[in-house]
C-alpha cells in the first residue's frame, strides 16, 4: 500500500536553490545523527556523486559546521576517504524545569552533552523564575561561551503540553503553570532565540535519532517522571506532533473504568493510577531520584514490592496494548520509572501486551529502555533548536563563526 | 519544529527534475482533488506564476492526465481563465468484498465514480473467490479498459488487517480470512497492479480527499459497519501506516474495564461495547434495513426511553475513545461513518462532552466532530485514490497514453 500522500497547500514549490539547501540539509543530518561519516558513506547514503558531496562538504566546513580529518590508517583499498565530523563547538543550550531543580546544559552538534548543570530549587520554579536562572547561568558562562562556542540558540523541553509554534505552556500541572510564554521569557532574558516544546515528544525525538529508535522508523516512546506520564510518537520516522503539538499524550487514556479521578478533569488515566510517588513510598525514598528507587526496589523484600509493581505494570500493559492497536510502532521505549517496574519483571509486561493487542501488529513490536539517561532531555531540547540549522545550513552564513 | 530534520532524513540527494516533478504533483492534485481548477486558481494555490502554470498544464495535457475546458462563465472578472480538467479516460478499478457481495468500481482521475457494480454472494466470499469474480467482470470490460481507458490499477479494500508489504491480509475476522496474499491473486488473475488496504483506512483518504476532510492535515476517520469499528488517521497530511500498515485500530482500545470479551483477545473494546447490532434491534429494524436506521435512531432516540438509554450508553463509550484519540493524535477533526454518526446525530452535545472530558488538556481546545460527507462510494472513491495516489506524486510515471 501507498501511504505517501502527496501535500496539498501545505507544500511550497521547489527551486533549484531549494535543492542546493536540501542537500546540504542532508549531508549535515546526518553527520550530526550518525556522528563522522567518511565522504565515501556520504556519497553511498545520498546517492549523490562523489564531486557534489565534495562541494556540499566544503561548503559545510566553510560555514564552520563540519570538518574533515584524514581516515585511520586501517582503512582498507584505495584512496582513503576523509571524515567528516560534526563541529562541536557549534552548540545549542538545553534548559529543563522539573518541580524540583532546574538543569542547564551546553550541547554541540553531534548531540555530545558538553556539561550540565543542575539547580534544585526549593519549590516548582515559575516560568520567570526558569528565565532569570538560565540567564544567570548563562551569564556565568559569557566568557567561554563568547571565545569557544557560536550558540544557536535555546531549546526548553517542558513538562506540560507546549505549543511548538510559539514555545507558549498552555498547562503543566505539576509545576503550576498555564499560558506562560517561556520561549519569549528566556529569549528576552538571554538574548537567544529560544524554543520550547514538550518533554516526552523531545525525549521520543531524541531517543529516535541517538538511543534506543536508532533505526526505527515507527516508535512510541512513554517516560515516566515525577511530574506524571508523557509520550511521543513517531511514525515514518518523523515525531508526529498532531495539530497543535500535543499528541503523544498516553497519560491520560483510560486504563480502568471508574479508577481514580485525574487532574486533568477525566479520570482512570494511566497518569491516575501509576506513579513514582508511590513507588518512592514503597520503599520509603520520598523524593528520591529514579536510580535510587529503582535500585531500593531491585534490592527490596519482593513480597512487599512485586505486588505494587504488577499493579502499576497491569495498568501500563493497557496502555501499550492500545498504542500497539493505534500506532502499530516497531518499538516501545520506557523511561524514568516505567523503565524501573519494566526491569523487575519485563515478562509480565510483553506477555500481557502480546495477548491482548491485535494478532498482526502485536507480532513484531519490541519493548525496551531508554539508553540516554539523564541526558535525554538535554539532547532532546537541543535538537528543538539544531533542526532549523539541519532543515537549512546557509541561514546561518550571516552569523559570525568566532 | 520541523518534520523533515528531526524526522530521519530522506535517504536521498535531490536534483532540478525532481523539482518540476513536484511542481506536476501538486498541479495534478490540485486539479484531482477539486474536479477542475481554473488557471487563475492554481497560480493562486500553487504560488507559481501564470508561465510556470501554464507549462505545466501544457506537461500534464501532453501526458492526458488533464485537458482544459471551457471557461466558467460566472466568473466574469478579468480575463477569461480556462478550466482544467482532470482527465476521465485515466481511471482505477475497485474491489471490496463484503460479507454478502463483491463491488467493483471503475474510477475515473478527479474521484468520479463511473461504474458501480455489486455482484451478490450466497455466502461470505473467500479469497478465491474474489478474485474468480473480479476477474470475471474485468475480462467483460477487458475491451473497454484497454481501447477507451488507461487502467492504472486495482484498488482492494479490505475489511481487515492488510499489511504494507505484498498486501496480504493479516486476517479479516469476518470473511474469515487469515494470511490470504489476495493482491498477489488478483495481479496474477488479471495481470493489472493491485494495491490494498484496510477499508477504515481508505475511508480516511476519502474523505480527506473529498468529503469533510478536504484540507484537514491532522484528521480521525471512524467507522462503524456491520462487523464493527475500523479508523485511519492521518497525522500532518500523511496516513499513519505504522510499521506494518495495521495503523489505527481504534475500535481495538479500552473503554470500558467491565466489558464484553472481543474476538481481539482482550475484553471491553470499544467495538464490542459500541455496535450496530443492539441499536437496529432496539429500533425493530432487520439488518437488510440498515439504511434506515440513521433517521429511526434520531426519531426513536426522542420518544423511545429504551432506545435512548441503549444510545446514551454507546456514546459514553465512544466518547471514551474519542477522548483517548484526542490525547493520543491532537486532531483537528474526527470524521464519524456509518451508524457511528447516526449516534453522533441523536446526542451531539452528549457525545461532546463525553470525548472533551479531559478539559485541561490543550489537546480538546477547537477540535471538531463531524459526520461523514460520502456515502455509499467511500470506499469505491478511497481505493481508487490508493491507486492513485503515486500517479499524483509523480505524474510523470503515467503510462503511454491510450490512442
Amino acid at each position: 500500500m501507498v501511504i505517501t500522500d502527496p501535500p496539498l497547500f501545505a507544500a511550497s514549490p521547489s527551486s533549484s536553490d531549494t535543492t542546493r539547501r536540501a542537500n546540504l540539509s542532508l549531508v549535515l543530518s546526518l553527520v550530526h545523527h550518525r556522528g563522522a561519516l567518511s565522504r565515501a558513506e556520504l556519497t553511498r547514503a545520498t546517492g549523490l556523486n562523489r564531486s557534489t558531496i565534495a562541494t556540499l562538504v566544503g561548503h559545510l566546513v566553510d560555514l564552520g559546521l563540519v570538518y574533515e580529518a584524514a581516515a585511520s590508517v586501517t582503512s582498507q583499498i584505495g584512496r582513503p576517504s576523509p571524515i567528516v565530523h560534526p563541529t562541536s563547538s557549534t552548540a545549542v543550550i538545553a534548559v529543563n524545569p522539573e518541580v524540583d531543580a532546574i538543569t542547564v546544559g551546553l550541547v554541540g552538534l553531534g548531540g555530545q552533552v558538553i556539561r550540565k548543570i543542575r539547580m534544585p530549587t526549593q519549590q516548582a520554579p515559575s516560568a520567570v523564575e526558569v528565565a532569570n536562572i538560565t540567564a544567570a547561568i548563562i551569564e556565568g558562562m559569557r566568557t567561554e561561551l563568547e571565545a569557544r562556542y557560536r550558540i544557536v540558540g535555546i531549546g526548553v523541553a517542558v513538562p506540560g503540553l507546549t505549543r511548538a509554534e510559539d514555545g507558549v505552556v498552555s498547562y503543566a500541572p505539576h509545576l503550576g503553570w498555564r499560558d506562560e510564554p517561556i520561549a519569549a521569557l528566556i529569549a528576552e532574558a538571554s538574548g537567544y532565540p529560544t524554543s520550547a516544546a514538550n518533554d516526552a515528544s523531545l525525549g521520543a525525538g531524541a531517543e529516535l535519532l541517538f538511543g534506543a529508535g536508532v533505526g526505527c522508523h515507527d516508535l512510541v516512546y512513554l517516560n515516566g517522571g515525577p511530574s506524571g506520564i508523557g509520550g511521543g510518537v513517531i511514525s515514518g520516522g518523523v515525531l508526529r506532533t498532531g495539530r497543535n503539538g500535543y499528541a503523544g499524550e498516553l497519560g491520560h487514556t483510560l486504563v480502568v473504568s471508574d479508577g481514580a479521578p485525574c487532574h486533568c478533569g477525566a479520570s482512570g488515566c494511566l497518569e491516575a493510577e501509576i506513579s513514582l510517588a508511590r513507588l518512592q513510598q514503597l520503599v520509603g525514598l520520598e523524593g528520591a531520584d529514579i536510580d535510587e528507587v529503582e535500585r531500593a526496589l531491585h534490592e527490596g523484600d519482593a513480597a512487599v514490592v512485586m505486588p505494587e509493581v504488577h499493579r502499576q505494570l497491569d495498568h501500563l500493559a493497557v496502555t501499550l496494548r492500545n498504542a500497539v492497536n493505534v500506532f502499530n510502532p516497531e518499538r516501545i521505549v520506557l523511561g524514568g520509572f516505567l523503565a524501573t517496574i519494566f526491569s523487575m519483571a519485563p515478562e509480565r509486561l510483553i506477555s500481557a501486551v502480546q495477548s491482548r493487542a491485535l494478532h498482526g501488529p502485536s507480532e513484531l513490536v519490541q519493548v525496551s529502555r531508554a539508553v540516554l539517561g539523564s541526558n535525554l532531555l538535554m539532547i532532546g531540547a537541543a535538537e528543538l533548536v539544531f533542526s532549523s540549522v539541519l532543515a537549512d545550513p546557509l541561514a546561518l552564513a550571516s552569523q559570525p563563526i568566532s | 519544529m520541523s518534520d523533515a530534520t528531526l524526522g530521519r532524513v530522506s535517504s536521498r540527494g535531490n536534483n532540478l527534475d525532481l523539482v518540476r516533478r513536484r511542481n506536476l504533483s501538486i498541479v495534478l492534485t490540485l486539479v484531482h482533488n477539486a474536479h477542475g481548477l481554473s488557471r487563475a486558481e492554481l497560480t493562486r494555490a500553487t504560488g507559481l506564476n501564470r508561465s510556470t502554470i501554464a507549462a505545466l498544464v501544457a506537461e500534464l495535457v501532453e501526458l492526458e492526465l488533464v485537458h482544459e475546458g471551457a471557461p466558467d462563465p460566472t466568473n466574469l472578472v478579468g480575463r477569461p481563465s480556462a478550466t482544467v480538467l482532470p482527465s476521465q479516460t485515466t481511471v482505477a478499478l475497485t474491489v471490496h468484498p463484503e460479507l454478502d457481495a463483491v463491488v467493483v468500481g471503475l474510477v475515473a482521475l478527479g474521484g468520479t465514480v463511473l461504474r458501480r457494480i455489486r455482484y451478490e454472494t450466497v455466502r461470505v466470499p473467500t479469497a478465491q473467490e474474489v478474485v474468480n469474480i473480479v476477474s470475471a467482470i474485468v475480462e467483460g470490460m477487458r475491451g473497454e479498459l484497454t481501447g477507451h481507458f488507461r487502467t492504472v490499477g486495482i484498488g482492494l479494500a479490505i475489511p481487515g488487517l492488510v499489511r504494507t508489504d505484498g498486501g496480504v491480509v493479516s486476517i479479516a475476522p469476518h470473511l474469515a480470512w487469515r494470511d490470504e496474499p489476495v493482491a498477489r491473486m488478483l495481479e496474477e488473475a488479471t495481470g493489472i497492479p493491485v494495491v490494498s488496504a484496510n477499508d477504515a483506512t481508505i475511508g480516511a483518504i476519502a474523505e480527506r480527499a473529498f468529503g469533510a476532510g478536504r484540507g484537514i492535515d491532522e484528521l480521525i476517520y471512524l467507522n462503524g459497519g456491520a462487523s464493527g469499528i475500523g479508523g485511519g488517521v492521518v497525522m500532518a497530511g500523511v496516513l499513519l501506516g505504522g510499521a506494518s500498515g495495521f495503523a489505527g485500530e481504534l475500535g481495538h482500545t479500552l473503554v470500558n474495564s467491565a466489558g464484553v470479551g472481543c474476538h481481539c483477545g482482550a475484553s471491553g473494546c470499544l467495538e464490542t461495547e459500541v455496535s450496530r447490532g443492539p441499536l437496529l434491534e432496539a429500533c425493530g429494524l432487520s439488518v437488510a434495513q440498515a439504511d434506515q436506521l440513521d433517521d429511526v435512531l434520531a426519531a426513536r432516540y426522542a420518544d423511545t426511553p429504551a432506545v435512548r438509554e441503549l444510545v446514551d450508553r454507546q456514546i459514553v463509550f465512544l466518547g471514551i475513545a474519542l477522548r483517548g484519540a484526542i490525547v493520543m493524535f491532537n486532531p483537528a477533526l474526527i470524521v464519524l461513518g456509518g451508524f457511528l454518526g447516526s449516534l453522533y446525530r441523536s446526542a451531539p452535545e452528549a457525545l461532546e462532552r463525553a470525548a472533551f472530558q479531559a478539559t485541561l488538556l490543550g489537546s480538546r481546545d477547537g477540535v471538531r466532530i463531524e459526520r461523514a460527507e460520502l456515502g455509499g462510494d467511500i470506499l469505491t472513491v478511497g481505493a481508487a485514490e490508493l491507486v492513485f495516489a503515486p500517479l499524483l506524486a509523480d505524474p510523470t510515471t503515467a503510462a503511454a497514453p491510450v490512442v
